[in-house]
């Protein structure tokens, strides 16, 4: 436990990658979103009816925008979809960087020659684990909900109240499931990063003998990192929704989306931090060319 | 002396087999002031083979020259793949062809007066057909009709599951004569419900004992045999006289005013029993308040296993899919009571034809869970109201008419239609916020005259569409019939709008105002339209909407801020309430908020997709 907050301070020392890595998320989104502003905005300037979304989440509102124009939905949806692979792309690229500094256990400031040269390495081997984590996800999900579907008979006569908490139970079920695979992917990226020069069955091996008597553990570590991020999370919404009822107008819009920015800012930690903890860890256990070199003692005679 | 006593004796003897009948009768239908002919059902459920057979006898109308008799048998949309009830309804369609057990009923004979006439009975579908020589006579004759009935498993209305059943148009049910002399036996396509005259009912129900029945009203009389019990019931008038039987019900009986509303639940129900008792209160106090006394003694709620989540109205019973379904956080399982709720009126004891005109009850019910709704918890959130994000019944009815019904006649049959979402969008939803339009044009005063005056009118009769607009014509002019007509026949998107607003000073004392409306749809009635302006003053307008568009040019000393067309929403109908009002000035408060929340969520999106 305290070697988990110990690298609460790593996180500190690379805010630059922590920064880096929000901005990233935040800039492919507003390129995303500034479309969908013009687009309501065009709508709802002149509309009295649309006040309503100011002081609170006016449902009303939102659904005059949506059924009336019915068809910028799929539009909208096709954007983000096309969006999301572009910024998983992106991801790849970046994942050759971000998991040699991990293993690496290297030192902050980032030396960031080095970390886009990782980059243009791995590349191609991320491309490959992230095709075959989608053929896990494929198979995962339907298994999943199978499985979560067989425990909602189990509580088959359960009512009101109950029925949400077995949903949220069911869930996390899910969520444990999906995890596990998360937790897979990243053991196999590691171990590209700590062996380039194996191939991609070798690296998958590596990997799959590192998850399998971890996952546990690092089911543990995930969730005692995902604990903060949930409290501020919860906390900004929150205060969000204060802010806008105290603070009627622009200002209130203004502190909301600033707490909105700080939630995703915070999620982009969260997976940073618990990085940390597992490259540290893979390291202790899958050195490969992180291994560092044996002091050569001089011989006397 | 003797045989004067003997004659005092037959003569009271005589007296009371006159009085006890008619003291009978006025105990049981003493609520209400009408005169039906009864039915009489003997009936006995085989839990085993999962049939109910027996009989029903009736007393044929006094109708001159009547030479046919016609009689429906509901369980026979069961029948076989090509019936027309199940195309609409692929899941029960998809059980029935995959498990090869398929339901309907059998009659056995069918007596008039004692005389076996079956050889002439001619079964199609769901109508029973007896047609004889045109010189028979039948008025007044007792036709008496054997009858098995082999219950579905997984149907819809009528049903079984385990040891527990719905059953619900499981006897021979007359069908209806109307004045012209003709039967009127309904078409059970999809999505229709069971039509029928109003009787009495008398009914032996005979079943294995240790079985929970649930009717209408409690029986009358009940015996216990060893393993045997027999039930005998006395309700109506009623069209219909449905049970649900379990052995797993327990009992919540409350009073509310002079009606005993009584629960049936199983174990694992009792934590949604609080809600639903409250919410049969709430819709009960309501629609006796605001259209007419509840006219029989018992209001009935029973859990059933449904294939599907919802809820059912029948004379006297609801039946309502077993809340393990519908997690509490949400009134949305309130307003499922107070919809059912509702239909005791609108179908059960005004006696609409839910077959031939499906608005009639089901737009009118829709409309008045609204109302109960916002009478109950609220104009606003007054559905779900959970981290700020506030949903209300009228939200959800212009999401899914946006979706589903935004254009469609709502004057049609229910055998019409061709998709759940067409007839739900239509019916429930479009149709809801037709009648809200039309209410809300009749105001509140003419409106609570209208529905006070509908019911007693119609109490335990079969109003049509025409006889709803003519009473609409009636209390608020003929300007309501042709509203209404366009309403109900013509499918058209109705839109009322502002296309534009500006300010022009003129001198230094005047500004004159010009304001552009326009409408879309066919609909000729007034509206209403303001101007606000700088000072606050509000000026208040009405469009005659002779035309489609018009342009107001209005002289006033203070600039115009914003314009407002229907500014109170009562064209409830109208397909976009955004472009109703215009300001000078735009706002980008409004979009930035929504878009900074939408950031958030492609934000989190993102980041569960590249893992960071």
């Amino acid at each position: 436990m305290r070697e988990m907050f110990r690298h609460i301070r790593r996180l500190v020392q690379f805010k630059s990658l922590w920064l880096f890595f929000f901005f990233l998320k935040a800039i492919m989104s507003v390129l995303l979103v500034i479309p969908f502003f013009l687009t309501t905005n065009g709508i709802l300037s002149s509309s009295l009816f649309s006040k309503g979304l100011i002081s609170d989440w006016d449902m009303s509102v939102i659904i005059e925008l949506f059924s009336g124009r019915g068809e910028i939905i799929p539009v909208y949806l096709i954007s983000i979809l096309i969006a999301a692979v572009i910024y998983m792309v992106i991801m790849q690229f970046l994942n050759g960087g971000l998991y040699y500094l991990i293993v690496s256990g290297e030192t902050a400031p980032v030396k960031w020659n080095i970390f886009f040269a990782e980059c243009g390495v791995n590349f191609i081997m991320h491309i490959k684990i992230s095709l075959m984590m989608l053929l896990i996800y494929i198979i995962l999900l339907p298994a999943g909900m199978l499985f979560v579907n067989v425990l909602g008979l189990a509580g088959g006569n359960l009512v009101g109240k109950s029925v949400l908490m077995m949903m949220f139970f069911k869930l996390g079920v899910l969520a444990v499931i999906l995890l596990a695979a998360s937790f897979f992917s990243d053991s196999i990226r590691a171990a590209s990063a700590a062996y380039p020069e194996k191939s991609f069955g070798e690296v998958v091996k590596i990997g799959a003998r590192y998850f399998r008597p971890r996952l546990l553990t690092l089911l543990g570590i995930f969730v005692l990192t995902f604990l903060p991020f949930l409290l501020v999370w919860g906390a900004v919404e929150w205060l969000a929704i204060q802010s806008v009822e105290i603070m009627a107008g622009m200002i209130g819009i203004i502190v909301e989306f600033l707490l909105f920015q700080i939630s995703a800012f915070t999620r982009t930690g969260q997976k940073l931090w618990y990085l940390f903890y597992f490259g540290r860890d893979f390291n202790s256990q899958n050195p490969g060319r992180f291994l560092p070199k044996q002091a050569e003692l001089p011989l006397s005679n | 002396m003797k045989s004067g006593l003997k004659g005092l004796v037959r003569w009271s003897m005589i007296l009371l087999r006159i009085l006890i009948p008619c003291i009978f009768d006025i105990i049981i239908f003493s609520q209400t002031a009408f005169s039906f002919d009864t039915l009489k059902i003997e009936a006995s459920l085989d839990t085993l083979k999962k049939e109910i057979s027996g009989t029903v006898e009736y007393q044929l109308p006094q109708m001159p020259n009547l030479s046919s008799v016609e009689f429906q048998l509901f369980p026979n949309v069961y029948f076989n793949e090509d019936s027309p009830y199940l195309r609409g309804k692929g899941q029960f369609l998809e059980h029935f062809m995959k498990n090869k057990k398929w339901a309907g009923m059998d009659i056995d004979s069918i007596l008039i007066n004692g005389n076996n006439l079956s050889a002439e009975l001619k079964i199609e579908y769901t109508r029973g057909m007896l047609k004889l020589a045109d010189s028979t006579d039948l008025a007044g004759k007792i036709s008496r009709i054997y009858f098995k009935t082999r219950i579905p498993e997984f149907g819809d209305r009528l049903s079984y599951f385990k040891n527990e059943y719905l059953l619900d148009g499981w006897f021979p049910n007359p069908a209806i004569l109307q004045s012209n002399g003709m039967w009127y036996n309904p078409y059970y396509g999809s999505f229709c419900e069971l039509a029928g005259e109003y009787s009495n009912y008398e009914v032996s129900l005979t079943l294995p004992a240790g079985l929970v029945v649930v009717a209408a009203a409690p029986p009358v009389q009940a015996e216990v045999t060893g393993d045997i019990a027999k039930y005998h019931y006395l309700f109506g008038p009623a069209h219909d006289f449905a049970l649900a039987i379990s052995a797993n019900y327990l009992i919540d009986s409350t009073n509310v005013g002079s009606t005993v509303i009584r629960i049936f639940y199983r174990d694992f129900e009792r934590p949604a029993l609080r809600l639903v008792r409250d919410a049969a209160r709430h819709a009960y106090r309501y629609m006796v308040q605001n259209v007419g006394d509840y006219q029989y003694g018992y209001l009935n709620y029973a859990f059933v296993d449904f294939a599907f989540s919802g809820g059912l109205e029948l004379p006297g019973l609801i039946a309502l899919s077993s809340p393990k379904d519908a997690p509490m956080f949400s009134h949305m399982y309130e307003s499922m009571v107070f919809h059912e709720t509702a239909h005791q009126w609108f179908y059960g004891m005004i006696g609409s034809n839910q077959v031939e005109a499906p608005w009639m009850d089901e737009a009118v019910s829709a409309y008045f869970t609204d109302k109960i709704q916002i009478a109950t918890y609220g104009e606003k959130a007054n559905l779900l109201d959970f981290a700020d994000f506030k949903i209300s019944n009228k939200d959800m009815y212009r999401f899914i008419s946006g979706l589903s019904g935004k254009v469609g006649i709502i004057n049609k049959p229910a055998y019409s239609f061709t998709t759940q979402m067409d007839y739900f969008g239509l019916m429930y939803v479009k149709g809801s916020l037709v009648i809200e339009t039309f209410d809300r044009q009749l105001g509140d005063s003419l409106s609570a005259t209208f529905w006070r005056e509908y019911y007693s009118r119609f109490l335990f009769k079969h109003p049509k569409p025409e006889d709803f607009v003519a009473l609409a014509a009636e209390i608020g002019g003929e300007n309501y019939r042709r509203l209404l007509e366009s309403l109900l026949n013509v499918s058209a998107r109705v839109d009322y709008s502002l296309e534009g607003l500006k300010n022009r000073r003129i001198d230094s004392a005047n500004i004159e105002i010009s304001v552009i409306l326009r409408k879309e749809g066919n609909l000729h009635f007034p509206v209403r339209y303001c101007l606000i302006l700088a000072n606050g003053d509000t000026l208040n307008y009405q469009w005659n909407t002779d035309y489609d568009s018009e342009e107001i040019v209005v002289k006033s000393s203070q600039p115009a801020t914003a314009a407002i067309i229907d500014p109170e929403f009562k064209f409830a109908v109208d397909d976009n309430l955004l472009n109703n009002s215009m300001a000078v000035k735009g706002d980008g408060k409004p979009a930035l908020r929504l878009s900074s929340g939408i950031l958030l969520l492609v934000e989190s999106l993102l980041s569960y997709i590249g893992g960071i």
